[in-house]
């Protein structure tokens, strides 16, 4: 700890060595007639630093380091520009002009723009991955199969569409790893906490984002929550200029998708969007070697579709805002209504199939968000007001007992497929949030930056029929929620930005009340915890081409709701006395970017104790959350990207990743220390994507394109249960998995429509992430992308 | 594609013959020397033992074969992974498991000539939780109740592995958890857990005869009949009086014994041992030695009954006398605590002389020894790789 306060106490109390005299980069954008052009986009890739030009084309960028720097300007509409500028002590401020020339494709701009951001976010000092979701939004994969294509992330699913993922982020996963969206957390805006994340990012498809941010390791303050080790934020498409997108899409058992996405920007900057999309699917693949019993209790293996799996969402959302004014860069009020059905095939090893149990969601989010730079000199501001409503549904109010063919077969006489009691369970959550994100540039080579994030969650709810079963509605009775994160860190650059640091520190305050059931009474409870983390992170840029990052954070998680005041829809009880888990990390790695190859390496640590887990009962006594395990992880991740001809591009990446326990006896539930140092069961530790991508342009007409690519995942098969434990040769495995992927798309000229074929698994490979729990077979995509932009 | 696909198929089915006709041959030689050594021979497998090993929240059971129970420890280097919480029970010849988990899975095991337990044959009742309780009367009868809604009693052959008939006991009321049973005569008796709801004491009785649920007998001196699928709370001694351990949890009725007299099939309205009074705390589990002499569990701390503090047993062996409604004390002050309702208690009367029963605890799991006729208690084996959760023996 002491380093750690070392760290901070240096970075924060640094003297300025290097700031000798500040630069000045001033000038005006105009047009191929002389017209100067408002909103353009400046970014200065040396100084991290961006910026919009006024009503007047003009710009100014203050507190420069003398020296080289490149300045990228960018306009809707227009062709990029790029020029190099030096500041030189004799000369420390410098006007230019700008002259941008029209591009009818606007479409590049576009993606040019996004790929800057990434660079930016690529080249700071957190081990971060980027997905760009521009690039592969014409194929027919999903948020869930994009994470899966980074380095070091590991997907577990459950199924098809909508059903239950977990994700890990170099080792730790679940309740650890935490999500946002447009940087507010995600679970303000879906149902994580109730249905998980994989039927939340199932409501998010991948035509309706715009990249992924995957930090590994340490979060950034910007990121407001207590995540232990990563963390993933979706950010949305908000481009500023007009434009309609239509994609629609329909793929192997009875799956539609379709999304549409639309902006206009008036000349006044007043600006409107609407956005939507409809997901369906049957998820009626073919399971193998399930069982249906026979009249004397035998089993027989039989292969049947899946009957009761089918997941339908959809979503409209709109905004209406105003972008470039003096008083605000963009202002913008947002509300969205979206609704998911989701029926419930079987238990969590499946083996008991179920036909009427069901999850349904409606969440309505409004919110406003205002954005300024210079909101005072140097000051940039990022404000967020929302107010969502998530509505939950459980349905299992059946006595009728299924085989897998769907038939049923008997009928119980009391209880629900899942329940004890049956349930029709609506949970009306209510969450009012507010995030302040304030970056200040006190010099040329420091800028702090401050994130605090609010929220106030209140839930109650009603079970007619549960209450029929106990007696007693315990759903009316209510759970409140208060948290508040406030994270301060300090960025400072050296050697002419060479290496730049950044320091954090967070503090995260909860305060939650709730109630237990204790002998069929209703006793009230309340928690309050505060915790804080720390972070140290460097980046080096030995060359331009080669960047080295060592990071170290001390990261906390607070227990949650359920885990520190129990959940009675969930059968788990409170226990107050939860320790917030903890985890040191530390990170290190250095990439390397040339014109035809890149490659990155990482390697990590993390060292976790107080790990919380539900040390689960028979119910209906209630299960209850506790601190058990300490875990260390070593890995390493590598990803290679070759492009030897203009026309082939090759990716490969893979990930390492040891986890193993060490905990003794005293804090692992067993007799002995047998378990420390055992690799611990049920994790991948060993998994990789590729990908070859042939592009042909000008193949049939000038402008159009051609692209074929074969993709592969591979994951190294894994023990069920502790790999010291029984018979070696007939343990259960989760199996080796290698699925291949082929497809190929033609985008038309001008990317008007693009047409695309897919097939993923296309050898029928039996696949398994979860222990029992088959994944599709072969399934067969077609796509239709449209998009129209301005004249 | 399809050439592979076919090639499995028949792949498949070649293994399929060829396991069918091991097996008739090998159920062949077992019934023309009416040997009691299950299968194959090689290594003389006597008993068999169930093991839960893992550590955090992913723990399962390990079974395997012993020839003998003499040896200071054990492990499971030869166990079986099974993939679920198990218990294990015998008809003499073959081990069966009622695993924990949806749908209700009973699998019967029969031992290979290494050893190994190999997974034979499997009754499955869908819809179906889990096994609730077992009770095998002898190699061709058994019966069983499932939790999950589903109220009836399966009877099966265990020796062919089939669902004989079915007895309804839904009359018995709704929303019930079946707890433990015993055979007496011609009746079945069922323990029926409302986790305190009734504040009463529940016992189903059913006609073997007739296979019909004949009534259900109450007695509101104690409640609730939780037990565990390791757990005895019914047990009969030498005249054939049924006691039946009550725990009292979620009732605020005290922990007791009740008793149904030989020939009865209610009550015995002037017997109660009152545990709560005669130990002053919660009991749990009933097992009968000799001469009105038993053995149950006393939690000392009921907040922990559930081994959630992973940390603190709270369960103590104590002897009681049941014909004079006494407490004897500690089975052994020696005996370290034990988490009985989480993890494990059972008695195994291995001999005239000796009972054979677990401790798993903190520092140690372990197997304990239990000479009815001195009262001493010794340790007979010891754990190395987790806590035992049952013993069969298949040679008597």
């Amino acid at each position: 700890m002491q380093y750690i306060l070392f760290f901070i106490t240096v970075f924060f109390t640094f003297p300025e060595t290097i700031l000798s005299q500040e630069g000045v980069i001033s000038g005006v954008v105009i047009n191929e007639k002389g017209e100067q052009l408002s909103g353009a986009h400046i970014f200065l890739s040396s100084a991290n630093k961006s910026l919009t030009s006024d009503d007047s084309g003009f710009f100014k960028i203050r507190n420069l380091n003398l020296g080289e720097h490149q300045i990228i300007v960018s306009h809707l509409g227009y062709q990029t520009q790029q020029k190099t500028i030096i500041l030189s002590k004799i000369e420390p401020e410098t006007k230019i002009t700008i002259h941008l020339i029209e591009e009818s494709d606007q479409l590049n701009e576009i993606t040019v723009l996004g790929a800057s951001k990434a660079t930016k976010i690529k080249n700071g000092t957190t081990t971060v991955s980027i997905v760009e979701a521009s690039k592969v939004n014409s194929r027919s994969v999903t948020t869930s199969d994009l994470l899966s294509t980074v380095s070091g992330v590991q997907i577990r699913q459950s199924g098809g569409v909508g059903n239950s993922t977990e994700i890990s982020i170099q080792g730790l996963s679940g309740r650890q790893v935490k999500f946002f969206v447009d940087g507010i957390p995600m679970d303000f805006l879906y149902p994580v906490e109730e249905l998980g994340i994989g039927s939340s990012l199932a409501m998010l498809p991948v035509n309706l984002i715009k990249r992924m941010e995957v930090y590994k390791g340490a979060v950034p303050v910007a990121m407001g929550v207590d995540a232990l080790g990563g963390a993933i934020n979706i950010v949305t498409r908000k481009e500023k200029h007009d434009f309609l997108e239509a994609t629609v899409a329909h793929s192997s058992f009875n799956t539609w998708k379709a999304t549409v996405n639309t902006r206009k920007v008036l000349p006044s900057g007043v600006t409107a969007g609407l956005a939507g999309y409809y997901t369906y699917s049957d998820n009626s693949y073919t399971l193998e070697d399930v069982n249906i019993v026979n009249d004397q209790g035998n089993p027989e293996s039989i292969s049947a579709k899946k009957f009761h799996d089918a997941f339908r969402s959809y979503m409209i959302k709109g905004d209406i805002g105003v972008i470039n004014k003096s008083w605000a860069d963009q202002i913008t009020l947002n509300f969205s209504y979206a609704d998911l059905y989701d029926e419930i095939q079987h238990n969590f090893e499946m083996r008991q199939p179920y036909g009427e149990a069901l999850n349904r969601v409606s969440t309505f989010n409004n919110s406003l968000q205002y954005q300024k730079s210079d909101l005072i000199k140097n000051l940039d501001a990022n404000l967020y007001f929302g107010y969502n409503s998530i509505i939950t549904r459980f349905d299992d109010n059946t006595l009728n007992i299924y085989n897998w063919r769907g038939e049923i077969i008997g009928q119980r006489t009391s209880g629900g497929e899942i329940t004890a009691s049956q349930n029709k369970l609506k949970l009306n959550g209510e969450n009012v949030s507010g995030r302040i994100f304030l970056k200040y540039d006190f010099s040329a080579t420091s800028r702090l930056i401050f994130n605090g994030v609010a929220s106030f969650f209140r839930r109650s709810g009603e079970d007619p029929v549960a209450a029929a079963f106990y007696g007693n509605d315990y759903y009316q009775n209510p759970v409140h929620i208060h948290k508040i994160t406030n994270g301060i860190g300090l960025e400072k650059y050296f050697l002419d930005k060479k290496i730049t640091t950044s320091s954090a520190l967070k503090l995260y305050q909860y305060k939650a009340k709730g109630f237990e059931i204790t002998n069929n009474e209703i006793n009230e409870i309340e928690q309050q915890k505060t915790a804080f983390g720390v972070s140290q992170s460097f980046s080096w840029k030995f060359v331009p081409e080669f960047l080295g990052k060592l990071s170290y954070e001390y990261a906390t998680r607070l227990p949650d709701r359920i885990e520190t005041l129990g959940d009675f829809s969930l059968a788990v009880a409170a226990n107050p006395n939860l320790k917030p888990e903890r985890s040191h990390n530390i990170n290190l790695g250095s990439s390397v970017k040339k014109q035809t190859w890149n490659a990155e390496i990482n390697g990590f640590f993390r060292e976790v104790e107080n790990i919380i887990i539900l040390q689960a009962v028979p119910p209906p006594v209630l299960s209850t959350y506790e601190n058990l395990l300490k875990t260390r992880i070593l890995g390493l991740e590598g990803e290679i990207g070759v492009m030897p001809l203009p026309w082939l591009s090759i990716t490969l990446n893979g990930t390492f990743q040891d986890l193993r326990n060490r905990s003794k006896k005293e804090n692992s539930g067993v007799s002995n220390d047998r378990y420390f140092g055992a690799r611990l069961p049920n994790k991948p530790y060993l998994f990789g994507n590729s990908e070859v991508q042939i592009t042909k342009n000008n193949l049939f007409k000038n402008k159009d394109k051609m692209q074929f690519w074969w993709s592969t995942r591979y994951v190294e098969e894994f023990f069920r249960y502790w790999e010291i434990d029984g018979r070696k040769e007939d343990k259960l495995v989760i199996p080796t998995q290698w699925l291949h992927n082929l497809g190929i798309s033609y985008t038309g000229k001008q990317k008007r429509y693009t047409l695309t074929l897919e097939t993923q698994n296309i050898f029928n490979q039996q696949a398994f992430d979860n222990f029992g729990v088959q994944k599709p077979g072969r399934s067969w995509h077609l796509k239709l992308k449209t998009s129209l932009f301005k004249s | 594609m399809v050439n592979k696909k076919k090639l499995k198929q028949a792949r498949h089915i070649i293994v399929r013959i060829l396991i069918l006709v091991t097996i008739s041959m090998t159920s062949g030689c077992s019934s023309d020397d009416d040997s009691t050594i299950p299968q194959e021979t090689g290594v003389e497998v006597n008993h068999a033992l169930s093991i839960v090993s893992g550590a955090g929240e992913v723990k399962t059971t390990f079974l395997q074969g012993l020839t003998d129970l003499n040896v200071s420890s054990i492990d499971n280097t030869k166990g079986t992974e099974v993939g679920q919480f198990s218990s294990i029970y015998s008809d003499g010849k073959s081990m069966f498991t009622a695993g924990f988990g949806a749908p209700a899975t009973m699998k019967k095991y029969v031992f290979d000539k290494e050893g190994k337990a190999i997974l034979d044959q499997e009754i499955i009742i869908p819809g179906s939780n889990s096994f609730s309780s077992l009770e095998i009367l002898n190699e061709t009868t058994g019966y069983a109740t499932v939790g999950g809604g589903i109220s009836k009693v399966i009877q099966f052959n265990p020796n062919t592995m089939r669902i004989t008939g079915e007895i309804n006991i839904k009359d018995a009321g709704d929303g019930l958890f079946y707890s433990d049973m015993i055979i007496r005569d011609s009746n079945l008796f069922i323990a029926l857990n409302d986790f305190g709801g009734s504040g009463t004491a529940k016992v189903a009785v059913v006609d073997l005869n007739t296979n019909s649920l004949s009534k259900v007998i109450t007695d509101d001196r104690t409640a609730t009949l939780f037990n565990t699928l390791t757990t005895e709370i019914m047990t009969v001694d030498e005249k054939g009086d049924i006691y039946i351990q009550a725990s009292g949890l979620f009732s605020g009725k005290p922990s007791g014994v009740l008793r149904i007299k030989a020939g009865q099939t209610d009550f015995d309205t002037e017997y109660f041992f009152d545990l709560k009074a005669a130990v002053g705390k919660t009991c749990f589990g009933l097992y009968y030695f000799k001469d009105g002499v038993a053995c149950t569990t006393v939690s000392e701390n009921d907040d922990n009954f559930f081994g959630i503090d992973g940390t603190n047993p709270v369960f103590r062996y104590q002897k009681i006398d049941l014909s004079k409604t006494q407490d004897m004390g500690d089975l052994d002050a020696s005996l370290p605590n034990t988490f009985a309702a989480s993890r494990t208690s059972f008695m195994k009367q291995i001999s005239e002389e000796n009972v054979l029963f677990p401790i798993a605890g903190t520092e140690e799991d372990a197997l304990y020894s239990y000479e009815i006729s001195s009262g001493k208690v010794s340790k007979k084996m010891k754990s190395t790789s987790g806590y035992i959760t049952g013993l069969i023996t298949l040679k008597q």
